[in-house]
């Protein structure tokens, strides 16, 4: 039984006529029984027919004028007619690289500015957590009940990120 | 030849074999010495004995009379050992070190395994501890700690323990490295972590600890494996120059210990606060390090058993403005410490605590 994904990829070369024979009764016999392929084959078909008018590559002036005088008969694309903007291209062109470009220095510019807050903040509680670190070892080597042993070999190896244990981690 | 009188047969003895049996008479002497004088500092006592054939007085007085020895005596003698330390956590951690004892605030710690701590030295002396690290860097930090730190602090546990805010139970006997062994338990005044200390019945020296979460799981484990009293060390054995060269990193804390936090208020530019604790704890000194903006508070609380020293700190203008996501009111964890960021302040607590004590001195920080 053929899937839909494979029969809509049939479909596109079977229209180009570039399936065997024996694709073609396959997918004859999907399109058949499946609704939602054979919408998709008819539109495919009346597309590719309408793309046909357009015999050979047209330059822009061209398919501006043909689209225009289809327009301008009022079929199924619409009644407004468009016209080719008289500023040249290109100048929108630079417009939009310049707006592009903008945007993304706003961008790089707040990312860099929330980085270095974040890491500045990141130093700060790095050297208190220094400060404590020491102070802690200190008062584990002067405290009779204390063992300092222990307290520098959990320094060295804290890996849990959660306070939910007791005791050394 | 022989003695008429008596029938006993006396013979006359050359000199070579007098001095001989003289000789001898005088070894033997000196080997008894030697037992005799081995016998005093290892006695042949089996691993295990019951209370009941070590107590010879009542209970009570013989677990103070330990205590008395371990915090005064047991401070000032020297020795020589080979430690094992063990936390018992997520995963079990193990390295071992020498450990050498010249007295009060004279000790030097070497590590020898595992490869990260290897060459390692914790020094302290009369100026606090100085914390030789090779790796990544070689760096010296130095705390602080006043002289009579050991001794203020033997004075108020046993204080605490005449006062009955600190339980001492005698658990049991034990050997350790070869030195019989009592084996002491310290308890707070309510629920909560403690700890076992086996100390050397002769010298009163700590041979052996262990601490305890409120639960009675245990947490870390000390041991020494080898003692030997009968050291005796240079004066510059217990010398910052005898450490390696390296740089020394600022010491903390940079003030001697305030009388409250009202004193420590002065010349801080935030508001210090103190956090919501068990009534068994109580606060048992101050500290500022820094000036300024960069001014950091450290409040030290204990239950006379286990200690909770808190560090505040503000955090600079640029460092407090929210970035990514709030902070989070469940604490992290680095170098065994943990901590948070609520309010632009950073807190730092060390220490053991469970969950729900820690939930309420972070939500009493707010």
């Amino acid at each position: 039984m053929m899937h839909c994904a494979r029969a809509q990829r049939l479909i596109s070369l079977d229209i180009d006529q570039r399936l065997s024979a024996r694709d073609v009764v396959r997918l004859q016999v999907h399109v058949g029984a499946c609704p939602d392929c054979a919408a998709l084959a008819r539109q495919m078909r009346t597309t590719v027919a309408e793309l046909r008018v357009l015999t050979g590559p047209v330059s822009d002036d061209r398919f501006i004028r043909g689209l225009n005088a289809r327009l301008s008969d009022g079929n199924a694309l619409g009644t407004t007619k468009m016209t080719r903007p008289q500023i040249g291209r290109g100048r929108w062109h630079i417009v939009g690289a310049c707006t592009v470009c903008a945007a993304i220095a706003l961008v790089l510019a707040a990312h860099l500015n929330l980085d270095m807050s974040a890491r500045s903040r990141d130093a700060e509680v790095s050297r208190t957590l220094t400060a404590a670190r020491a102070h802690a070892l200190t008062y584990a080597a002067t405290s009779p009940l204390e063992d300092v042993a222990a307290a520098n070999l959990a320094a060295h190896y804290a890996a849990d990120r959660s306070a939910e244990k007791p005791g050394y981690e | 030849m022989s003695d008429g009188g008596s029938g006993l047969l006396v013979r006359r003895l050359p000199p070579r074999v007098h001095l001989s049996l003289a000789a001898l008479g005088a070894v033997g002497q000196l080997a008894l010495m030697a037992v005799a004088s081995d016998a005093q500092l290892r006695p042949r006592e089996p691993t295990a004995l019951p209370v009941a054939a070590s107590v010879e007085q009542p209970s009570a007085g013989r677990e103070r009379a330990l205590m008395r020895r371990f915090l005064l005596s047991g401070q000032r003698i020297p020795y020589y050992a080979e430690q094992t330390t063990r936390i018992i956590g997520a995963r079990a951690l193990e390295s071992r070190q020498v450990v050498k004892h010249g007295g009060v605030m004279r000790e030097r710690i070497e590590y020898l395994s595992p490869a990260r701590l290897r060459g390692e030295v914790m020094l302290v002396n009369g100026d606090g501890l100085w914390h030789y690290r090779p790796l990544p860097e070689p760096r010296i930090s130095h705390g602080i700690a006043h002289r009579d730190a050991v001794a203020d602090m033997a004075r108020d546990l046993l204080a605490a323990v005449r006062a009955k805010r600190v339980s001492v139970r005698l658990v049991g006997t034990e050997v350790v490295a070869d030195r019989a062994a009592a084996v002491l338990e310290l308890r707070g005044r309510e629920a909560g972590p403690y700890k076992r200390i086996w100390l050397d019945e002769a010298t009163g020296v700590r041979l052996r600890n262990e601490a305890f979460s409120s639960a009675g799981v245990m947490l870390s484990t000390s041991y020494f494996t080898r003692i030997d009293y009968s050291v005796r060390y240079s004066p510059g054995e217990f010398t910052p120059a005898s450490l390696p060269s390296a740089p020394v990193d600022a010491a903390v804390p940079a003030s001697p210990p305030l009388a409250s936090v009202a004193e420590a208020q002065i010349g801080t530019s935030f508001s210090i606060r103190e956090p919501s604790l068990p009534v068994r704890y109580s606060l048992k000194g101050v500290w500022v390090s820094g000036t300024g903006r960069k001014r950091s508070v450290i409040l030290r609380y204990s239950d006379g058993v286990n200690a909770l020293l808190l560090v505040q700190r503000h955090l600079a203008d640029q460092a407090s403005r929210r970035v990514g996501p709030p902070a989070s009111t469940t604490p992290q964890r680095r170098w065994g410490v943990a901590y948070w960021v609520s309010d632009d302040m950073v807190y730092t607590l060390t220490g053991t605590v469970r969950p729900e004590i820690m939930r309420r001195i972070v939500e009493s920080l707010r």
